[in-house]
């Protein structure tokens, strides 16, 4: 019986585990896409010069909601994100905003995808 | 490298849990569900511990959830009776009454050779000389040799066995007591140090000190310098 408790227990470990990062996952991707958005209604407005600003803090707020992804995802599944986000900054034009808004888009799409992957539905799971 | 030591260390050392966790049966003839358990954790381990890039937890998540998922399926087999042999199966009838039972064999997919082999691993050499031979859950063959090729005992003939003394059983090892052993003897720590003092050393000069039910002792020393 004692075997059976420690089995429950790893069980509802793992169960625990397997939410609290899919909760944390959500939340960071919730935050950083709308980041991007925000990011897409600044450069609209005209304001180049704030969206530059807030493209340089959207690399900072990756690292900080990505923190613990690490513990649970492949490294190469979000080193493409973190390369894109580097190069945001320099991708705010005054001229042509075409790069500047498929960097935003490849973002979006990478974050959304790794939200997806995660949750345990039958298409992921087969 | 690092990354890799440490992760190797740690996968390591969940796994010797794993195998303490799921008991002993593991680590005895395997059943059919306990091989299959076997085989993917020791897969798994080895994925993180090779690539750095793969999340530590990507290996011990699956290995935990293989581990509640044995012991349960255990419990399980262990209540009811038609699910432990709907999982490993029924013990099958090989041989009886000297009749080499040719269904079942062609059921095990085995051949007369792989009969014999078996029986020849059991000291068996002439198919005549079995009664009953089965096949165990576990791959391996028990012979229950015919009457006349039983190892003779006491009871054959019809001798009074002697007294019972009970096993010999290691109750100091290395200077360290083992209490189940001297519980089982029925001896205690005074009677130990009663023992030393009678032959003149101390605990840590001892190598093997082995007792029965009898109090019949042998005491080996340990060698200078080792």
């Amino acid at each position: 019986m004692k075997r059976v408790g420690i089995a429950l227990a790893l069980l509802a470990l793992v169960v625990l585990l397997s939410s609290g990062a899919l909760f944390l996952q959500r939340r960071a991707t919730d935050h950083l896409i709308e980041a991007c958005d925000e990011m897409i209604t600044i450069y609209r407005s005209g304001d180049t010069e704030r969206c530059r600003k807030k493209a340089e803090e959207f690399s900072q707020d990756l690292e900080q909601d990505m923190r613990w992804f690490p513990f649970f995802l492949a490294h190469e599944r979000m080193e493409s994100i973190f390369q894109q986000a580097g190069a945001l900054p320099y991708l705010v034009n005054d001229d042509d905003p075409a790069d500047f808004f498929a960097a935003l888009a490849t973002i979006r799409v990478q974050l959304g995808t790794l939200m997806d992957n995660e949750w345990p539905t039958p298409s992921n799971i087969l | 490298m690092a990354v890799t030591a440490i992760r190797t260390i740690i996968i390591y050392a969940v796994l010797i849990a794993a195998m303490r966790i799921m008991g002993r049966r593991q680590l005895g003839e395997l059943q059919p569900i306990e091989l299959v358990v076997t085989l993917l954790i020791s897969d798994l381990a080895s994925v993180p511990m090779q690539d750095s890039a793969i999340p530590l937890f990507s290996g011990l998540i699956p290995i935990l959830v293989l581990v509640a998922a044995e012991i349960l399926l255990s419990a399980w087999m262990l209540k009811s009776r038609t699910f432990s042999s709907l999982v490993s199966g029924t013990p099958l009838v090989l041989v009886h009454e000297g009749q080499v039972n040719q269904a079942v064999l062609r059921k095990l997919r085995m051949s007369v050779e792989d009969l014999c082999e078996c029986l020849r691993k059991q000291n068996v050499f002439d198919l005549r000389d079995v009664q009953t031979a089965i096949a165990e859950t576990n791959g391996t063959v028990t012979v229950y040799p015919v009457a006349a090729q039983r190892p003779v005992v006491l009871q054959d003939l019809e001798k009074t066995p002697p007294a019972d003394h009970g096993m010999p059983l290691v109750v100091l090892a290395d200077g360290k007591a083992c209490d189940w052993a001297m519980q089982l003897c029925g001896v205690n720590n005074s009677w130990i140090e009663h023992i030393l003092r009678k032959e003149q050393c101390t605990r840590q000069d001892v190598m093997i000190l082995t007792v029965n039910r009898s109090k019949d002792y042998y005491l080996v020393r340990r060698e200078r310098g080792i």
